[in-house]
């Protein structure tokens, strides 16, 4: 019964009194959505504001400073250095640019092919509908990031393969739900009202029904993007991402890899940096689908 | 039930297809001539000859994929580079290895998450129900590679109690006979053997285990607290029922299909995670293969590979759907 206080009115309910700006924050104000925000705020702006906070150079090799411990607080290499002597802390700080931009991409790129298929699909139905649901069942037929690695082995290696081969099979989760809403949708009044008065399928498509589908697509996009960091971490540890000059988390993971016995901090930081990354986004897009779309808790 | 089945199979058919001629057109935006792609660098002038006359490379493409497919459907997928030997005969060695590992993985997530998710659910809000929440957020943030390494640093580096890598202690175990090391070692009595693999298993399989269980823990919790509201379990209370009789038997029915949709939802990524999990562990399966195919740029290893691992997926999905046809009378009928 502790479920009926959620479904009153907001303004007759436990919230009232407070302003409209209070009123449209307080559902935001769980602790998963400011942990999680806060996390992912301090990384993007690391990533932003990188060759400000960083403290060397990541690039600069010093063999006669390989694989120092991190010193803390207690001299220049925070947490220490690797087999060739490169700040570990600064090279984390310029990771995080490559890692969270590569994702971002991905999300953005299969984000906008999957809402424009999946509402393509939806609401013109027939024959469209049936030629992308098999390109779909055949990229789903691959299974996950084998699709990726496949794509990697044969075109080469390279920031551009890599997106490509990340957005292959990602934008499938978004052209499902996009897909379903749509042809919910254009049965609804609202859309029938449209068309009798004689708006073309584009207005309609792009004025009635994106904007409802839009909170949906961002909710799958957040998780997408937790998704995207850890396949990107996961080729570039396998040795399959962007050239190895470039530092990534992953590709930081792969070089520690080999001295895990003697250096534990080249393989402990970059791992944790994943690890946070995509714990704050889980917990965001948590709580953004608590308050965005409930309906999809069922779904995801 | 069996015009469903019939149909189901036929339906993969044009998938299959479709799959092969991804992996096809693939082979051919590879940078360079297919021939200096599918032959070995150091190949003299007859061998790209014979090689152009294999792959029939001066034929139009529609042949070539014809030719292509034709062998492939034979479980024909040429000599490897690296290895040369055919490489469906290096897939079918190593095989076994990847199988175990994703058996044990599968098994290991289905004893831990099943009983966790009930227990959390028959006590919702409990410490243990919010341990286990948190336990699951952490579960799907963690990158299995990272937990990995940092299980072999401190398992294996520390503590020393089990070994980093590798997939039995040379010279243990006697000759194969399946290939599962711990069937054979149980089958030829050879329990030291057995005991060496087990300790060699233990943690890549714990490792490509965490996701699965993630998920089947939250998947069974909602779903028992759902059904643990429905009318059904009222009655079986008010008949007088203990509790544990009403959570175990009556309620954990409904479980049987949410370990089928858990286990072909998530195989998939157990495939992608073995690749990785064998890579760190050095387990000799065809993930480990497929990397040192990449590596070598042994293409006609990696084509045999993807289209095995493809093949393998999508007869799982298509297990997964025979099984909810056996287990829900529904899907049958509407099928």
């Amino acid at each position: 019964m502790a479920e009926t206080t959620s479904h009153q009115d907001p303004v007759a309910g436990p919230h009232k009194g407070l302003s409209p700006v209070a009123r449209a924050l307080r559902p935001w104000l769980t602790f998963k959505a400011l942990l999680g925000g806060l996390i992912l705020f301090s990384f993007i702006m690391s990533a932003l504001l990188a060759p400000y906070l960083a403290p060397f150079d990541p690039n600069k090799q010093d063999l006669m400073r390989a694989m120092i411990a991190p010193q803390w607080l207690a001299g220049p290499h925070v947490f220490g250095t690797d087999h060739v002597g490169r700040d570990l802390l600064s090279r984390l700080i310029y990771g995080a640019r490559i890692s969270l931009s590569i994702a971002a991409s991905v999300v953005v790129i299969s984000g906008a092919v999957g809402i424009f298929l999946g509402i393509v699909s939806g609401y013109f139905g027939g024959r469209i509908d049936f030629l992308i649901q098999k390109v779909v069942e055949m990229v789903w037929a691959f299974p996950p990031l084998l699709i990726a690695i496949a794509i990697l082995a044969f075109l080469g290696q390279g920031l551009g393969n890599l997106i490509l081969a990340l957005t292959l099979q990602r934008w499938i989760p978004y052209s499902r739900v996009v897909r379903a809403e749509a042809m919910t949708l254009k049965e609804r009044e609202f859309v029938m009202a449209a068309r009798s008065i004689g708006a073309s399928h584009l207005r309609i498509l792009a004025r009635h029904l994106l904007p409802n589908l839009i909170q949906s697509a961002l909710v799958i996009g957040t998780f997408a993007m937790a998704a995207a960091i850890i396949a990107e971490a996961a080729l570039s540890f396998l040795g399959l991402g962007v050239p190895p000059q470039i530092p990534t988390w992953g590709s930081m993971l792969a070089d520690g890899r080999a001295y895990v016995s003697t250096s534990w901090w080249m393989s402990l930081f970059p791992g944790l940096a994943i690890f946070a990354t995509v714990l704050a986004i889980n917990l965001l897009g948590d709580a953004l689908r608590d308050n965005l779309d409930p309906k999809l808790k069922r779904k995801l | 039930m069996v015009t469903y089945l019939v149909r189901r199979l036929l339906g993969t058919l044009p998938v299959l297809l479709m799959v092969s001629l991804f992996v096809f057109l693939l082979l051919h935006a590879a940078p360079g001539d297919p021939a200096d792609i599918l032959i070995p660098d150091q190949a003299t002038a007859q061998d790209v000859a014979e090689a152009r006359q294999r792959w029939g490379l001066d034929q139009p493409v529609m042949v070539q994929y014809w030719r292509f497919l034709s062998s492939a459907s034979m479980l024909d997928f040429g000599r490897s580079f690296k290895y040369d030997e055919p490489v469906m005969s290096l897939i079918l060695e190593r095989f076994p290895a990847t199988m175990e590992l994703a058996l044990l993985a599968t098994m290991l997530a289905l004893a831990l998450g099943i009983p966790l998710g009930i227990f959390a659910a028959s006590r919702p809000n409990s410490w243990f129900d919010n341990a286990s929440s948190i336990g699951g957020f952490f579960g799907v943030s963690m990158p299995n590679f990272w937990m990995a390494i940092m299980l072999i640093l401190v398992l294996s580096g520390y503590f020393k109690i089990l070994p980093s890598g590798g997939r039995a202690t040379f010279g243990l175990a006697d000759d194969p006979i399946t290939g599962f090391l711990l069937l054979d070692s149980v089958l030829q009595g050879n329990w030291d053997a057995l005991n060496d693999a087990a300790k060699f298993l233990v943690l890549p399989a714990f490792v490509l285990s965490v996701n699965m269980t993630g998920l089947l823990m939250r998947m069974t919790r909602s779903s028992m607290l759902e059904v643990l509201g429905e009318d059904y379990i009222m009655t079986a209370r008010a008949k007088g029922l203990s509790e544990r009789v009403v959570v175990w038997k009556h309620a954990l029915r409904n479980a049987r299909i949410i370990v089928i949709t858990v286990v072909g939802l998530e195989f998939g990524a157990l495939i992608s995670g073995s690749i990785i999990v064998e890579s760190v562990f050095s387990w000799p399966g065809i993930g480990q293969l497929l990397l040192q195919g990449i590596t070598a740029r042994d293409y006609p290893l990696i084509t045999g590979l993807v289209l095995v691992y493809t093949t393998m997926f999508i007869i799982v999905n298509l297990i997964v759907d025979f099984l909810y046809a056996a287990v829900d009378p529904r899907i049958r009928l509407n099928g």
